[in-house]
């Protein structure tokens, strides 16, 4: 039987949770909606993030916006983190992108796409 | 040629948008933005980071994003706005004297306006810490800037003084960004930060939070060398002889948010101890016809927040302009 | 060969260029720092002394009143910030009063003119938040406060508008005489010139002994300082002085020309003479002996810088300033306060001297004017309406906080001696030295200076080298 006290990340509250896992049942308690509920559940099998960074624009599309702000499209796994950062930085956009087209897709097999945070 | 608009709002960031909207909600129509910087969003531009727009779109957005659909507001509701458009005085009278790089000098006679100019970080200098005065001691946001619009890392080895949510999100960015932030210190002995972001952005990454500690020396003659660190006692008086020293090329300091609110105090306004634009109940300043909103008001944890005190002042500019009140 | 080597870019050497620019003189100003202004000039109370306080028949009074008395018409030539601001001395005492009685004796044997010793009643006039300990003062009024490294930059600029040239960033390491003239040697190169001047401030004792007899040591010393947000003007109208004790001056409260409240300094010795560290109980210190001053609080508060400053202190407690025992060496050294009011006589005074032994004509083509510097936060509302009619570009405000706009900027470094650095931005056109702290301009501060050096923007130096803002490219 593994004990995790967890603070949810899902909002602002930051409720202090307790999760604790015997074989494959897990069991939550101190989270106040059914998204920390699930959070702490992913918490104890496969921890998830939101990635944000930036990719390299072409200087030829935009003088201006050096970067552009991308992220995940939903939580990507933990330990997967600097990885993704690594294939963010080979990657640069040369073509106009709208908030939320996809930059990546499937970054690295997670089945999530990183999306552009801004329009070009 | 710009017409007498009948509210002006200084400041284009997330308060005055939101401002500019709820007015124009209201039935104001000659609404004109003032924005000293090139584009309109304010610092969400470079708070790439999400955890915005929980309560306003139940969404968990960027700052960019966030500040977009702002921005597209704005635009579809026709409301005008002048970038690179500082505004240098603000009377009594609610004459508003700003500078336009597409209008020239701009001589404003509005029948409200509203002070929506966010808030600026304490530096080294305000919290007067002892040492030398290098490059590379600079406050988060500045480090932000750098890192996510201009794609520089200022520094490779970090401390950071301070454990406000800006200091936070900056020890992730640089990170993730490949510099090694070696600790965050904090003088209280708890983090002013929020929950989520000591988490996601200290423990994830085991980076040490120290709390009641604090830097009480800069080392370096060109760019920092090192940083002395101290605990301190109850009194928040530095422990000088269990003070150790940190090698590190950067201090980036995350040390509290200032209203910006000299525009209006100069006119004479009030403002409270803190900085922030003295107002009532209705956001009104103690200069009849001026109200004030977002960080400009008070430093808030959450841009939603903003934004809902920004709609708020919006709404009761209206019903001043429409002689409700 | 040049004619006159000057070793040192601080306001004494920059005022003794801008002199020797009005000869026909091949001119060379050599300077360690990456900018002029960097040592003794970049950090001190930035007050032109009336001239009560040195000993009559010193090198320091007969310069500080002749200097004093120079600045009005110099700040209109060369466009810096200067304005005249009464001193005064204020006592605590009746015993204080005699202090203040004797400098007023003694400023008067200096040729110090229009002083007087004032009451209580008078001094409430002039400084409504004056303690009530305060029993009167001795008012100096040609007294001013100036931005000691615009002076500086100023001068050294005319100087180049008139053919004088620098070099920045070279340490001197050796002279010798060679034949008609004297060789100097630089971490870089060697340049050889018929005169040499001594003008190296905490550096001024070792460069003498390089190759004159030695006279003197400096013993460096620091003073720390406050600076108060500009919401404090009208605390203070004048700059309020303590009555000198054996310590020195002690600590002052004065406006500075941008409108900010000047707090300081203390003094210590300071072993290092390239490093100005702050402590905090010398800030304590000088928050302490501040606050006897007023008979409200200090608005600590507003605080938005604390620095210090380092000073030339002579062992030999006076000016060096004039010949050597070597043929064409002059010395300009030991320069402590009050160096910045005499700066101007000293510069005058040895320019006159040198001229005469080398033979020099005037130079017929010498403008004495600089050319002027725009700066928006200090224009009219009338002419801010022109400026922006005829050049909208000035409404690209860079500096939030003083409203310093980015053609400000540009101009600052395309100009003779401009510009290479954010600090050497900042001491030109002020960016950056408002509540902020350069907090939202650095960055732009940083790519102007990249696109207009074209250089990248990780070579783009704070101040000397090795101190770079930005470290990599992220990507």
């Amino acid at each position: 039987m593994e004990t995790k006290h967890i603070t949810c990340t899902v909002c602002p509250r930051g409720c202090a949770i307790t999760a604790t896992k015997d074989g494959d049942v897990i069991t939550v308690e101190g989270a106040s909606c059914d998204r920390g509920r699930a959070y702490a559940k992913e918490e104890m099998t496969c921890p998830k993030r939101m990635l944000t960074t930036t990719c390299k624009v072409s200087p030829a599309l935009s003088e201006k916006m050096k970067l552009l702000p991308v992220r995940s499209a939903a939580p990507v796994p933990k330990a997967l983190l600097f990885d993704i950062m690594e294939v963010c930085r080979e990657v640069t956009v040369e073509k106009k992108v709208s908030i939320g087209d996809t930059v990546i897709p499937n970054v690295l097999d997670t089945g999530v796409d990183i999306i552009a945070a801004a329009a070009l | 040629m710009i017409s007498n608009p009948d509210l002006v709002i200084v400041g284009g960031g997330s308060a005055g948008m939101a401002a500019a909207l709820e007015a124009k909600k209201r039935g104001i129509e000659n609404i004109l933005i003032l924005e000293t910087d090139p584009y309109l969003g304010g610092v969400l531009r470079q708070c790439i980071h999400t955890g915005f727009g929980l309560r306003t779109f139940s969404e968990d957005l960027s700052g960019p994003e966030y500040a977009a659909r702002y921005i597209e507001r704005i635009e579809s509701e026709g409301i005008r706005y002048l970038l690179n458009t500082p505004v240098l005085e603000v009377r009594p009278d609610l004459t508003v004297i700003a500078i336009s790089k597409e209008e020239g000098y701009l001589e404003l006679h509005p029948k409200a306006s509203i002070a929506a100019t966010g808030c600026r970080e304490r530096g080294a200098g305000t919290i007067a810490i002892p040492g030398t005065r290098p490059a590379g001691v600079l406050t988060a946001g500045t480090a932000q800037r750098y890192v996510n619009i201009e794609g520089y890392r200022p520094g490779k080895r970090v401390v950071i003084l301070g454990s406000g949510d800006i200091g936070l999100i900056m020890a992730r960015r640089l990170t993730l960004e490949g510099a090694k932030v070696l600790c965050v210190a904090e003088l209280m002995p708890k983090s002013g930060g929020l929950k989520r972001n000591i988490v996601q952005c200290l423990e994830d990454f085991d980076i040490p939070l120290l709390l009641s500690t604090t830097v009480v020396e800069i080392h370096g003659k060109d760019r920092v060398t090192a940083v002395t660190l101290a605990s301190v006692d109850e009194n928040r008086t530095p422990i000088l002889e269990k003070a150790w020293r940190v090698e590190c090329d950067t201090l980036l300091l995350s040390v509290g948010l200032v209203p910006e609110t000299e525009l209006f105090s100069d006119a004479g306004a009030a403002v409270e101890r803190g900085n922030g634009l003295t107002v009532d109940d209705h956001l009104m300043s103690t200069i009849p016809g001026l109200f004030g909103c977002g960080n400009a008001v008070k430093v808030h944890d959450l841009v939603d927040n903003v934004s809902l005190q920004g709609e708020k002042a919006g709404g009761f500019a209206a019903e001043y302009i429409l002689g409700g009140k | 060969m040049e004619d006159v080597i000057i070793i040192g870019g601080g306001v004494i050497g920059c005022m003794t260029l801008r002199y020797l620019s009005r000869y026909k003189l091949s001119l060379r100003l050599i300077e360690s720092h990456n900018d002029l202004a960097s040592g003794a000039t970049m950090a001190n109370s930035a007050i032109i002394h009336a001239g009560y306080d040195p000993e009559p028949g010193t090198a320091k009074a007969y310069f500080n009143v002749r200097g004093c008395g120079m600045y009005p018409a110099l700040a209109k030539e060369l466009d810096f910030l200067y304005r005249p601001l009464p001193s005064l001395v204020v006592a605590f005492s009746e015993e204080q009063m005699a202090t203040a009685e004797a400098l007023r004796t003694r400023g008067e044997e200096n040729g110090v003119e229009k002083l007087e010793v004032i009451g209580r009643e008078r001094l409430l006039e002039l400084e409504p938040n004056i303690s009530d300990e305060a029993v009167g003062a001795l008012y100096a009024p040609t007294a001013g406060i100036v931005e000691p490294w615009g002076a500086a930059i100023a001068a050294a600029e005319n100087a180049c508008d008139n053919g004088a040239k620098l070099s920045l960033g070279e340490k001197v390491i050796g002279m010798e005489k060679a034949g008609d003239g004297i060789l100097v040697h630089t971490d870089k190169a060697d340049y050889k010139a018929r005169a040499v001047v001594n003008a190296a401030g905490v550096w001024s004792d070792k460069i003498n002994d390089m190759l004159a007899p030695h006279i003197f040591d400096i013993t460096p010393r620091l003073g720390q300082y406050y600076l108060l947000d500009r919401r404090t003007s009208g605390l203070v109208n004048n700059t309020l002085f303590a009555c000198p004790t054996k310590e020195g001056k002690g600590v002052l409260l004065s406006p500075s020309v941008h409108e900010k409240l000047m707090i300081g300094p203390d003094a210590k010795a300071m072993p290092d003479r390239d490093l100005t560290p702050t402590d905090s109980a010398g800030l304590a210190f000088v928050k302490e002996n501040a606050a006897r001053f007023l008979k409200c609080p200090l608005p600590m508060n507003l605080n938005i810088r604390t620095y210090a400053g380092i000073r030339p202190t002579p062992s030999n407690g006076d000016f060096t300033v004039g010949r050597t025992p070597v043929e064409g060496f002059y010395n300009a050294a030991g320069i402590e306060s009050p160096g910045l009011a005499s700066s101007p006589a000293i510069g005058l005074e040895l320019a006159e001297m040198i001229a005469r032994d080398l033979g020099a004509e005037k130079n017929e083509d010498f403008n004495p004017f600089r050319r002027k510097q725009i700066r928006l936060n200090r224009l009219s509302e009338e002419e801010k309406k022109e400026l922006i009619a005829r050049e909208p570009g000035y409404a690209s405000i860079v500096c939030k906080c003083e409203k310093v706009s980015e053609k400000e900027i540009v101009d600052c470094i395309h100009r003779n001696a401009g510009a290479t650095t954010v600090k050497g931005v900042k001491k030109r056109v002020g960016a950056g030295l408002g509540r902020c702290q350069a907090g939202f301009c650095q960055p732009v501060v940083v790519n102007i200076l990249a696109r207009e050096l074209g250089i990248p923007k990780d070579q783009v130096l704070y101040d000397d080298p090795g101190s770079e803002i930005l470290l990599e490219k992220t990507k």
